[in-house]
């Protein structure tokens, strides 16, 4: 199909630790400064383990991209939806037939990168740049997320696989947070939300795990997809336990109560840590430098699905890469500078989660009936022949 | 060749990017940084009283050491809400008025009686206030801890804040900063206390606690009435305890070191009943009366006399906390709302702990009896 990225050979490929990375990566990011207060609004102390089912959630959907795209090894969604449609000489077609597919995808993953960036341009405006203008933050960002990304896929992958360890960094200065603040009492009492409060928890934090879908994507460049589905399975259980840490470091510091009437309760929470003797006043800072990491890495890896569902749709010539990149990056931008306030932020994140759950099981769906009656056909016309 | 190109203009444009703070550039000496922050009312208005240190005055901070001049300058800002008071100071400084380095916030009494409720959300929502500052209510006046000079520091704030952080840590204040504060006010099953203090001339006095009913103060505590709630809100040990001597004149002093809290929760006609249990354990550090604390007995009989005046104290503090204040300082609603659910989303605690039934008992140790025998 026209890409010189999909050689066989292990140059090029993702490791499975490289997989990891990357899941982790795109869905840690701003959300976890976020979430605690979402799902403590809907279901108080009992989103320490309302988190879980969350997580198992996610981790079903995770399993059936993983499923769908084993059947396809090496391919990712566009390049299978082009060969499904069709022989070489119904090549126009095959586009016709794809464009809806190319279009949301790409459009899902360039408008999730435009919230996060916005959000964390939120973020940084309100607690430590308040007189600086969020477009220059934003820019900035858009700016050097479009370097990289324009660059091949998997160079953006050995970034995310660099950058991760430092993420792990702001787990002790949550706990020292907890240690100094926090309290046995704020965390009970459990099991008292009813099942209405346990769904609308469920239902805010199953949108903070957004970022699953790039999946449809990477896959393809794996490089044992038989194995993926256990590193996938692993990495959403990191993934889930770093949210129920920061929810739990929240709600303990802070108590339910008091989470409602703070924006990002990790952040919070690491304002009020101190170490003694006055030594790293102002913690947030460094947190903050921190998780620009962490939230990078979620933007880069959004935005170079995005390029390369437009590289494989068209299909371009590799070193027109940069080209898509930069035309992109300005519709990037203003999508970034769309919401009007973080209230209309918060409802358009949501919207994009929701658009994304619908997006994965709606493809998901599609591909595997497409499959499945080619499969038969096939079968009927050489029963020899087996699937792979 | 283009890659190459754009490979050599990276370093320049990864430069400019991190131009983008420059906006909020702004070096340590061109700020002024409030140390000290007091907040009064006026005729409904707010008055802002905050204290700047010069460095260059203050000793050991420069190689000429400290110089003849004032260590502090203090501003003062008046306005309807707690930014317009800042603005004014704003106006009144020659730099930007920084409230990043503020340690201490205190509030003015009569202000602290009309209610908080508009300063908190001020500060919650600034983010150059953190949550770890101390806050303190003012007897009187907040201003005038500002302008108050002790010898011993040259920086006023910097004696009231060792003065709370000892007491702190020597469990005889209560230990409530702005972020307690915060989550007292929200959390329904506590309300908030602060520590109270008075200044007189060069003199500054922990002179108890205030007691607040969410955000509006209600009253104090003072030092011997605040023991009982220091204990059983933060297991704090409080201050020494001095009792008579059994049959003879003369009087005990007792230290206390350690204290363990136990609440039994119950219910009874539909109130809950709280049976605290406190056992305290610690030593005799003076006595003046003629009886021998190496015997058993006479050790056995003392604590119980030093459990009763406990006791005593305790009961009476109960009393006014729970029939005047009728705000739940000791922090009991958390325990029924953390380990008894059911209870609490029937309950209202806000008028409900004035309803309930609480007994308070203490069990004394003493542990030993100074350097001294007999």
């Amino acid at each position: 199909m026209g890409n010189n990225n999909n050689d066989p050979g292990t140059e090029g490929t993702i490791s499975n630790y490289q997989v990891h990375t990357l899941l982790f990566s795109a869905l840690v990011g701003v959300s976890v400064l976020m979430m605690p207060r979402n799902i403590v609004i809907a279901s108080r102390t009992d989103s320490e383990w309302v988190i879980f089912i969350s997580g198992f959630i996610v981790l079903l959907f995770v399993w059936l991209i993983g499923a769908l795209m084993k059947k396809f090894p090496r391919q990712n969604i566009i390049q299978f939806a082009q060969s499904m449609v069709g022989k070489k000489n119904q090549r126009i077609m095959a586009r016709i037939l794809t464009l809806p597919f190319a279009l949301a995808l790409a459009g899902l993953w360039l408008w999730m990168a435009s919230i996060v960036t916005r959000s964390f341009g939120e973020v940084l405006v309100s607690f430590v740049l308040p007189q600086t203008p969020i477009g220059v933050l934003m820019f900035s960002i858009i700016f050097v997320a479009a370097i990289v990304v324009s660059n091949p896929l998997v160079i953006i992958v050995r970034m995310t696989e660099f950058l991760l360890p430092f993420i792990y960094i702001t787990l002790p200065l949550l706990v020292a947070g907890l240690l100094q603040e926090g309290s046995a009492l704020n965390l009970l009492p459990l099991f008292q939300a009813d099942w209405k409060e346990v769904a609308n928890g469920v239902f805010s934090s199953l949108l903070s795990y957004s970022g699953f879908s790039i999946l449809f994507i990477y896959m393809a460049f794996y490089q044992q997809p038989e194995k993926s589905m256990r590193t996938h399975t692993i990495t959403i259980m990191v993934c889930t336990l770093f949210f129920w840490f920061a929810i739990v470091t929240s709600i303990g510091a802070f108590g339910s109560a008091e989470i409602f009437h703070l924006l990002y309760p990790p952040l919070e929470l690491v304002k009020v840590t101190s170490f003694p003797g006055q030594v790293l006043d102002r913690l947030e800072s460094l947190f903050i430098a921190i998780w620009m990491l962490a939230v990078f890495t979620t933007i880069i890896l959004f935005f170079g699905s995005t390029v390369e569902v437009v590289m494989s749709y068209v299909p371009f010539k590799e070193k027109r890469r940069g080209w898509v990149t930069f035309l992109l990056a300005p519709i990037f931008y203003i999508l970034a500078q769309y919401p009007s306030n973080l209230q209309e932020l918060a409802l358009w994140s949501q919207w994009a989660g929701i658009a994304e759950i619908i997006i994965t099981l709606l493809f998901v769906a599609i591909f595997f009936i497409v499959w499945a009656v080619r499969e038969r056909k096939k079968g009927e016309d050489n029963a020899t022949t087996s699937p792979s | 060749m283009r890659r190459r190109h754009l490979l050599r203009m990276l370093p320049i444009i990864l430069i400019c990017l991190t131009l983008g703070g420059c906006w909020d550039s702004r070096e340590i000496e061109d700020r002024v940084s409030v140390i000290a922050t007091a907040i009064d009312e006026k005729d409904k208005e707010i008055v802002l009283n905050v204290q700047v240190p010069i460095p260059k005055n203050v000793a050991g901070s420069g190689s000429q050491g400290g110089g003849g001049g004032k260590p502090v300058q203090t501003f003062t800002g008046q306005g309807m809400t707690i930014s317009d008071a800042i603005d004014d100071i704003h106006y009144k400084a020659n730099q930007r008025v920084f409230f990043g380095n503020n340690r201490l916030l205190i509030i003015g009494e009569s202000l602290a009686k009309r209610g908080l409720s508009g300063v908190l959300d001020a500060l919650g929502r600034n983010p150059e206030f953190r949550r770890r500052e101390f806050i303190v209510v003012a007897k009187g006046r907040a201003a005038d801890f500002i302008k108050a000079k002790p010898d011993l520091e040259q920086v006023p704030t910097e004696y009231v804040l060792t003065m709370l952080q000892n007491g702190i840590r020597d469990g005889l204040y209560i230990q409530e900063g702005l972020n307690d504060f915060y989550i007292d006010l929200t959390n329904p099953g506590n309300q908030p206390v602060l520590n109270y203090m008075s200044v007189k001339g060069k003199d500054v006095k922990w002179s108890g606690i205030a007691v607040f009913k969410q955000t509006q103060m209600k009253g104090i505590l003072n030092r011997a009435e605040s023991r009982s709630v220091l204990q059983i809100r933060g297991r704090e040990r409080g201050e020494d305890i001095d009792t008579e001597c059994i049959e003879k004149p003369g009087m005990i002093s007792f230290r206390p070191r350690e204290v363990k809290r136990k609440v039994r929760i119950d219910k009874r006609k539909g109130h809950v009943v709280f049976h605290i249990t406190l056992t305290v354990k610690g030593a005799i550090i003076e006595k003046t009366c003629d009886v021998n604390v190496d015997n058993k007995k006479t050790l056995e009989e003392l604590s119980h006399r030093i459990a009763s005046k406990y006791e005593e104290g305790a009961r009476q503090t109960l009393k006014k906390v729970q029939g005047v204040f009728r705000s739940d300082s000791y922090r009991l609603g958390n325990q029924v709302r953390a380990f008894h659910p059911s209870w609490w989303k029937n309950m209202n605690w806000g008028d409900d702990f004035a309803k309930s039934e609480i007994s308070i008992d203490y069990k004394v140790i003493i542990l030993r009896s100074g350097m001294k025998s007999g």
